[in-house]
């Protein structure tokens, strides 16, 4: 079996080099994200523990996101120093390791993603689901409130969010989550409009089972695979957003390490000192990139009629 | 921003090189921190050529951003003042606020002062003053209080009204009367004609003057001020002063027109404002702003985050008005000292030790800053700044900083190790992105645990009103005299006074620096105090002020760089040089 599974993989990864290479991005960006574990728990919270136990440094940062740094010279700020052996690529206008806080920016970015969508998608797919298995006046009620939702500008949705309650990345992801439901029921919907009259639905109703049961035991597998091609394709947009958000108005988003923040704050040095801009945009587009092209690759391989024959 | 692509689409020549390297090295001495030249340039008043009329100046500012009231008795926003300081006059105004020069705007000549020690003033106004008729020039129907007050003459009653509005103790606005302590050493004013009021103070207070000059001493009409004691409304922008408010568009831009009916100081035969107007236009990104002044649709500028295009401006378009001059606004830290932790002095001494300033001006204005007092280094009353400079808290030295923030560890830690938090404002914006830089700055020194938020400057404002913020870290507006820098913040019964400071020993000194009317006497007790508050208070931590770096086309003539809120008075002396060879290209328009 283990054998069967590694040789598919060996396959897969043969036929989408792209998305295998994304994958590894991907990849890398968590276990770059991440840290050791430290005994302190608490709720889930953003972005130092958002699985509800601390996590320590990050393993490739080399310093803290705020750690700043003394010209030995002059004593004052290192600022805008060029990349060097000490600051991968170099300091930013408050003295600060530009390195070091791409990859804190990266715990920031991706575990907001995730977070959102792991909310989005779980609310979507349950709107999805129960309106496509009941039709109706169910249906009709449920679909009219994801178009009024999706008639939001998502972007104006996040500015009001934060500008309504006090901003913090939980409100964020919640937002976030909000403004995602609607795009992946919409998939969910159409996946279970076709399940819901499949034999398989009508014998388990035959037996008299339950909606819950039927929805949950013989719909819920069957739209598994465009649940993740979504959720992947999502996460893109969910990190393009946080980014945006911090970019357009710095104020009222949480001052912690962030590629939004960064190219905020860099865009204004970015003729004298761009490497800070690129280096934030670079992170930005690169994590973009990976989840879209992530997502293309896992539609490709689960989708049946995109399959060689 | 443009030298760039050119650079590096061809290559270079020696020369070209060695003559680029040169520039560099200039521009690189150029922006060296706090080596900058300060200074103005000269006073419209000093120029040769006659004045021309018309035109529109444009230039970026906060005007209109509108963060508390217009009510020009309520605000504490600089920019506000800055736009009542056009459209309303004052008794007196200052001609030169760095040197604290003051004259007369509505009075006809200076005040008449009786008594030895003074404790009565006689105020002569000018006749013929006449509220605006904004309806004449923008052409619009009048307003139901333009029909109340517009094109009346102002008289006697209206400084009196103007005064004892804010004096009012009974008004249900009275807390937001935030110049109330200086009227309250007014014992009562007496109209004794149409054109003269008489001030009686109740003891002996130096700077009177000053408070007739201050910020909020505006006049304004009795029939522009509602029920509730509010005149928050646009329509109520109706004073006598060179320019008539015409628009405001919230975080867009704010228009003023010629007063054509204005009285024009001591010299209406100038017929000033020669300008038709001014537009402040709302901008805070450095490229928008370097952008709009190269194409002239501004016609001066200044940085907001990043001074280095300033720098390059002067060097690619010589013959440019250029002024270094810090701000009169100012960062500092209000802590409260009747609660904990800040009601134990080792500990606010740990943080005002801990605190580096240095960093501070670096990391929000690239170096260009310098260090604050309790009072200004821009206006005489400060401490010498080289006593300030070599004081603990305030030293620069390598040596000298490791020894401040071991001093600020070791009382941090015999008073226990309290967790300190932080409120920033969030306004301006590299403001509040040091913030987790100095939560950082903070821990590293104190070696302690240190939280910051960041909220609406509103906030923060109303949090000092009401006591309920411990620390917090914020942009104040700056003040002239000695008396409006200390006594509103540390004397009991100081509006400002957010710390819950409670001190006899202080208050004593504030009232006698009000008592002395020797200049020099009254520097030297300003220097006491100020010490008296770093060695024995510490209840607000001044930091560090913005050092700007000005530029302005040629063409526009009586430039002067607004280093204080509220002197926008000063625009109608400002004129545009339509003959000179840079107007060439200048868009029209508003």
């Amino acid at each position: 079996m283990g054998r069967r599974r590694l040789r598919a993989a060996l396959r897969a990864l043969r036929r989408k080099p792209l998305g295998a290479l994304a994958a590894a991005v991907a990849l890398a960006m968590l276990v770059g994200a991440i840290g050791l574990p430290q005994p302190r728990f608490g709720l889930p919270d953003l972005p130092d523990r958002p699985l509800g136990f601390e996590m320590g440094r990050p393993f490739l940062a080399r310093y803290g996101p705020e750690d700043f740094f003394y010209d030995e010279e002059t004593g004052r700020l290192a600022r805008f120093q060029s990349p060097s052996g000490r600051h991968w690529l170099g300091t930013d206008d408050k003295g600060r390791d530009v390195w070091a806080r791409i990859v804190w920016g990266t715990r920031r970015s991706l575990f907001l993603a995730l977070w959102a969508l792991g909310l989005g998608t779980v609310g979507g797919t349950a709107v999805g689901i129960v309106s496509a298995y009941f039709l109706g006046k169910t249906d009709l009620l449920l679909q009219r409130l994801m178009d009024a939702l999706q008639a939001f500008p998502p972007l104006l949705v996040l500015m009001l969010a934060v500008s309504l309650v006090e901003p913090s990345l939980r409100v964020l992801a919640v937002a976030l989550a909000f403004v995602s439901v609607p795009g992946v029921q919409r998939v969910v919907r159409s996946v279970v409009l076709s399940v819901r009259n499949e034999p398989y639905v009508e014998a388990a109703r035959a037996m008299g089972a339950s909606h819950l049961r039927i929805m949950f035991r013989h719909v819920l597998p069957n739209v598994t695979a465009p649940v993740m091609v979504v959720f992947s394709v999502g996460l893109g947009g969910a990190v393009l957003a946080e980014a945006g958000l911090s970019f357009i108005d710095p104020s009222t988003v949480p001052q912690s390490a962030s590629w939004g923040l960064m190219l905020a704050e860099g865009r204004a040095f970015m003729f004298e000192h761009p490497h800070v801009v690129l280096a934030a945009g670079g992170a930005i587009a690169l994590a973009v990139m990976a989840f879209n092209l992530l997502g293309d690759a896992l539609r490709d391989l689960l989708d049946p009629r995109l399959r060689p024959l | 921003m443009r030298a760039l692509p050119r650079l590096a689409s061809r290559r270079l020549s020696r020369r070209q090189f060695l003559g680029a390297a040169a520039g560099l090295a200039a521009a690189l001495a150029g922006c060296g921190g706090r080596q900058v030249q300060e200074g103005l340039p000269p006073l419209a008043s000093q120029e040769r050529e006659a004045p021309q009329r018309g035109g529109i100046l444009r230039l970026p500012g906060y005007e209109a951003a509108v963060l508390d009231t217009l009510d020009p008795h309520q605000t504490q926003f600089g920019p506000i003042y800055s736009s009542h300081s056009a459209v309303f006059s004052k008794v007196l105004r200052y001609e030169d606020p760095l040197q604290g020069v003051i004259v007369t705007d509505l009075a006809l000549q200076m005040p008449e002062v009786i008594g030895d020690p003074p404790l009565e003033y006689v105020v002569r106004l000018r006749p013929g003053v006449r509220f605006q008729r904004p309806s004449l020039v923008l052409g619009r129907p009048p307003s139901r209080e333009e029909q109340a007050v517009g094109g009346r003459e102002l008289t006697a009653e209206d400084v009196k009204f103007s005064f004892e509005r804010q004096m009012n103790q009974a008004s249900p606005r009275w807390p937001f009367f935030y110049r109330a302590y200086q009227y309250q050493v007014i014992d009562s004013i007496q109209v004794v004609d149409r054109y003269t009021v008489r001030f009686r103070t109740k003891e002996p207070v130096a700077p009177f003057l000053h408070f007739l000059a201050d910020t909020n001493a505006f006049i304004v009409a009795r029939e522009l001020v509602d029920q509730g004691d509010e005149m928050n409304r646009q329509e109520a922008m109706i004073g006598t002063g060179p320019f008539i408010w015409d628009r405001l568009e919230v975080l867009q831009q704010s228009r003023f027109v010629r007063n054509p009916d204005w009285f024009g100081w001591d010299r209406p035969d100038l017929q000033r404002p020669y300008l038709d107007g001014y537009t402040s236009i709302f901008a805070f990104e450095d490229a928008v702003i370097e952008a709009a002044f190269r194409e002239k649709r501004i016609d001066v500028a200044l940085y907001q985050a990043n001074p280095q295009w300033v720098v390059r401006l002067r060097q690619e378009v010589p013959g440019l008005q250029t002024a270094d001059i810090a701000l009169a606004a100012w960062v500092n830290a209000r802590l409260r000292v009747d609660r904990p932790p800040f009601n134990d002095f080792r500990v606010r001494r740990a943080v005002h030790l801990a605190t580096d300033r240095q960093q501070i001006i670096d990391a929000i204005w690239q170096g260009y800053g310098r260090l604050h007092g309790p009072v200004s280094p821009l206006v005489h009353w400060a401490l010498p700044e080289e006593e300030l400079s070599s004081l603990p808290g305030y030293r620069t030295g390598r040596r000298q900083r490791e020894e401040d923030v071991a001093e600020a560890r070791r009382l941090y830690e015999a008073a226990g190790r309290p967790p300190i938090e932080v409120t920033f404002s969030n306004i301006p914006p590299g403001l509040a992105s040091y913030a987790p830089q100095y939560k950082r700055q903070l821990e590293q020194a104190l070696g302690g645990q240190v939280e910051v938020r960041v909220i609406a400057q509103n906030d923060v404002t109303e949090g000092h009103r009401r006591g309920t913020i411990p620390f917090s870290f914020a942009f104040d507006n700056g003040w002239i005299d000695l008396d409006d820098w200390l006594y509103p913040y540390f004397h009991s019964r100081g509006t400002k006074n957010s710390f819950g400071l409670r001190d006899p020993q202080l208050d004593a000194l504030l009232d006698a620096q009000r008592r002395e009317f020797d200049r020099q006497r009254r520097r030297e007790l300003g220097w006491q105090i100020q010490r008296y508050l770093l060695d024995q208070v510490l209840a607000r931590l001044d930091m560090a002020s913005p050092v700007e770096l000005w530029v302005a086309w040629p063409y526009y003539r009586g430039f002067r760089p607004l280093v204080f809120f509220g002197t926008s008075y000063f625009l109608a002396d400002a004129w545009l040089d339509a003959r000179h060879p840079s107007f060439g290209g200048r868009p029209e328009g508003s």
